[in-house]
């Protein structure tokens, strides 16, 4: 019983840093939403041919690679499994990092076929580049959760910091779900 | 490994009807792309944590 009341206020913190992380990733959607209807608003249905699908198909699928080494990472520090749990985030990071690779090689095309200063230019280099700042920001994160969890600082009764930080990597695959297609594919 | 081989297949679906439907594509991949978001947030990002009790 002792150990049930002094579970409960780590178990609200913890529903409260869910919360709190949740209201944070509703409020990024806006700003992506806002990015994603202003490319409609500016082109219609219509895209320029010069895009590189294949690319944009590849990077797409690193990324959502990445978002199941993430889920493995987690999973793997939930059942205190440190070995696995390190393996997992590094790859995770790698993939992040192959995935900002495949941004630049994009940007290098792109420069050629649309410049930033036109209509398409800004939408295309905003949205891939808030994106691209999103993916950077979250390779931080997994890397001062990484460099802390190899202290031994993570247990299966406290981890949060690891749940946070991946939660936030998930964002950032989700919301490249619904970028491809829109500045890929539709038109 | 099921959110990831059903999103790399929607991916794949998505670009196929990109590259042989001339018109009206805009719905299908919405709706694909929908179904990958909800599988990402409900298996990766365990959104139902939100309201599941406590346990």
């Amino acid at each position: 019983m002792a150990t049930a009341a002094l579970a409960r206020p780590h178990a609200s913190r913890l529903r409260l840093h869910r919360l709190g992380l949740w209201l944070f990733i509703i409020s990024e959607t806006f700003l992506f939403s806002a990015l994603l209807s202003s490319r409609y608003f500016v082109l219609g249905l219509s895209r320029p041919r010069e895009l590189n699908q294949a690319l944009g198909l590849g990077i797409t699928t690193v990324l959502l690679l990445s978002s199941l080494t993430a889920y493995s990472a987690e999973m793997a520090a939930a059942f205190g499994r440190q070995p696995a749990f390190r393996r997992n985030l590094l790859a995770t990071m790698a993939l992040g990092s192959l995935f900002l690779v495949g941004v630049g090689k994009e940007w290098s095309e792109a420069f050629h076929y649309f410049a930033p200063k036109t209509a398409y230019g800004t939408l295309f280099f905003t949205l891939t580049g808030v994106h691209a700042f999103h993916v950077v920001s979250g390779l931080v994160v997994l890397a001062l959760v990484y460099f802390n969890g190899r202290s031994g600082r993570y247990t299966p009764d406290d981890y949060w910091p690891v749940e946070g930080g991946i939660k936030y990597w998930h964002f950032v695959d989700l919301a490249w779900v619904f970028i491809y297609p829109t500045l890929y594919l539709v038109g | 490994l099921i959110v990831f081989i059903c999103g790399t297949i929607s991916n794949i679906v998505e670009f196929t009807l990109a590259n042989t439907v001339q018109q009206g594509v805009l719905v299908p991949i919405a709706v694909l792309a929908l179904i990958d978001a909800a599988m990402i947030a409900y298996v990766f990002m365990h959104v139902t944590q939100l309201w599941r009790p406590e346990e």
